[in-house]
């Protein structure tokens, strides 16, 4: 018998890197998805939209700098603000530049 | 000796800081609901500017909208495939006419987050409401029990206390043995007199000359396990003339039973602790009735939902299984330390003798919906009246006319949202989504209103402007008109 703990101790992390993070990653931006397709209004003051924007975010950084980065610019995003051309911030050593 | 159990008492649950703010505005003002209307007109003065700030934006770009109507079809006809391009041409069509239209995503987030910290608030209250209505209930039923027991003091055995084979105990001394080999001593007309029971536990008994405390009260000398436990004085009872009576009443019952009607009398020990439970459970009435009542309107007790098979007092495994199920860690006692939750301190016979007085209050509905109904329905205006009056604008926001498909799906999932809250939580909760809905609708038919009236004075100048610039001479004859008048 091969004991379920042990197999989940040996490989718990390796498991929560392939799978879960994975997992919890896609399943926020699927849901980000939904909201653009069913509910959203399409107005914002930025370009790209703030879930366009927070969607990309989680993409480059992860899910929880991600959502921080998208709540900080929900706040930008108000009526005081000029608005305009914002993009989603790189990760510097992830991005494969040709210069 | 006829033991009388009295009620636990000294619950508190932890309130967080806007169940603070809660329970501070509904003391403020007395009556629970319109404290809560109180709450919710606040919380709405915080949102109401944005509210208004994203009603005149909408308002305004469905009034563009239309004007362009005719253009954004052919665009919608023309890039019917390429969603970019046409909100491109969109908004380059939109600067052409000199307005940028766009709204900021923080109004919306704001709404949302407002109303995450009203369900928050009240639920946290509901909690805290239903713990200090039963306190409340249970400090008037031991306080009227307790008008007929003595007021004597505690003290506590040490033995440093006992000198020469003496118990001195505060400046009374047991020392005078009476007849009976009880040693005892009388302070202010209430005799302090020392017993040790049966199984080696010894015990202070103070009981009152006067013969109208009928209930004395023996006290645990050691200091492991202090506590006091009342006894109800048979022969002071028998001489007091209108409840021995009452008593009397009590142990001779009519019982129907398929026969025929039967006469059974009940043990002198029972009747009395029913005649002092019902002293008791009418106090424990009065408060719920008339002191702290949480009725509103027609809703019984508002921290429960407005719904015909809810009570405004629950049973016991309603009531005090809640406590022990949901709030095991937030309650707390002095006595218990969180050891022991409250439904577990609490017997169900003294939940039913506390609640005894109450029994219409435990089959009667606590609403009849009408709340939930009203809530639902004003939700329903308010996001047809939203819907209404940016149709233009979502029609044409993107190329497949999905914004007036995301209206609908909002005006279908808000209303049914807010049902199952209704149903589910206080109806303090639906009478704050009222409010809300309410004021929203108030918002949008104003501003409506006040931006319809603008936008066509802007368009009759626009009129006016293209009419002078084409017949020039004109323009110097309504000058001349002008000046004349002035």
């Amino acid at each position: 018998m091969i004991k379920l703990g042990a197999v989940m101790g040996e490989n718990f992390r390796y498991l929560r890197k392939c799978f879960c993070r994975n997992l919890l990653k896609g399943g926020c931006i699927r849901m980000i998805c939904f909201y653009q397709k069913k509910l959203s209004r399409h107005t914002c003051l930025y370009e790209p939209t703030c879930s366009e924007y927070t969607k990309r975010c989680i993409n480059n950084w992860g899910v929880p700098v991600g959502i921080l980065l998208g709540m900080w610019r929900i706040l930008r995003c108000n009526p005081f603000s000029k608005g305009g051309k914002d993009p989603a911030p790189e990760v510097f050593w992830k991005v494969r530049w040709l210069l | 000796m006829i033991s009388f159990p009295l009620l636990e008492q000294g619950f508190y649950i932890d309130l967080n800081w806007l169940g603070q703010l809660v329970r501070l505005i509904i003391d403020g003002v007395g009556i629970v609901g319109v404290g809560v209307i109180v709450f919710a007109l606040i919380l709405k003065a915080i949102t109401t500017p944005f509210d208004i700030y994203q009603r005149v934006k909408m308002r305004k770009q469905n009034l563009i909208m239309e004007q362009m109507k005719p253009e954004l079809e052919k665009l919608q006809k023309q890039y019917a495939n390429d969603k970019q391009t046409y909100s491109m041409k969109m908004l380059e069509l939109q600067k052409k006419n000199g307005y940028s239209m766009l709204g900021a995503c923080l109004p919306m987030i704001i709404s949302l987050a407002i109303l995450i910290i009203a369900i928050w608030a009240f639920q946290s209250y509901a909690q805290y409401a239903n713990l200090s209505m039963y306190e409340r209930m249970a400090e008037g039923y031991n306080s009227a029990v307790l008008e007929y027991a003595v007021d004597g003091k505690d003290y506590h055995f040490a033995a440093e206390e006992e000198e020469n084979g003496e118990l001195v105990i505060g400046s009374g001394k047991f020392t005078d043995e009476g007849a009976d080999g009880v040693r005892s001593f009388t302070e202010d007309g209430i005799v302090y007199s020392l017993i040790e029971e049966e199984n080696g536990i010894k015990r202070m008994e103070v009981k009152s000359l006067s013969p109208e405390k009928c209930l004395f009260y023996r006290y645990t000398l050691e200091p492991e396990n202090l506590g006091r436990t009342y006894y109800i004085d048979l022969e002071k009872v028998k001489q007091n003339g209108e409840m021995w009576e009452a008593i009397q009443a009590l142990m001779t019952q009519e019982v129907t039973t398929d026969s025929g009607t039967e006469t059974v009398t009940i043990p002198v020990d029972t009747a009395c602790i029913a005649y002092f439970q019902s002293i008791g459970s009418a106090a424990s009435a009065n408060v719920f009735r008339n002191e702290k009542n949480p009725g509103f309107l027609w809703v019984k007790n508002v921290w429960y939902p407005d719904v015909s098979y809810n009570h405004p007092i629950q049973n016991y495994s309603g009531g005090m299984g809640s406590f022990k199920t949901t709030f095991n860690s937030g309650i707390r006692s002095p006595k218990w330390e969180g050891e022991k939750s409250i439904g577990e301190v609490i017997s169900e016979a003294n939940y039913n003798a506390l609640t005894a007085d109450l029994s219409a209050e435990k089959s009667q509905p606590n609403g009849y919906f009408v709340m939930i109904i009203i809530s639902i329905g004003l939700m329903l205006l308010s996001q047809f009246i939203t819907m209404r009056s940016s149709k233009t604008a979502n029609q044409y926001q993107t190329v497949d006319g999905q914004g007036a498909a995301s209206q609908k799906i909002m005006m279908v999932i808000m209303p049914l949202m807010f049902a199952v809250f209704g149903f589910m939580w206080s109806a303090a909760f639906t009478i704050y989504n009222i409010i809300s809905s309410f004021i929203s609708i108030v918002v949008t038919i104003a501003t409506n209103f006040v931006i319809g009236r603008i936008f066509n004075k802007k368009e009759e100048e626009a009129l006016k402007e293209r009419y002078t610039r084409s017949v020039p001479w004109k323009n110097d004859g309504e000058d001349k008109k002008k000046g004349k008048r002035k």
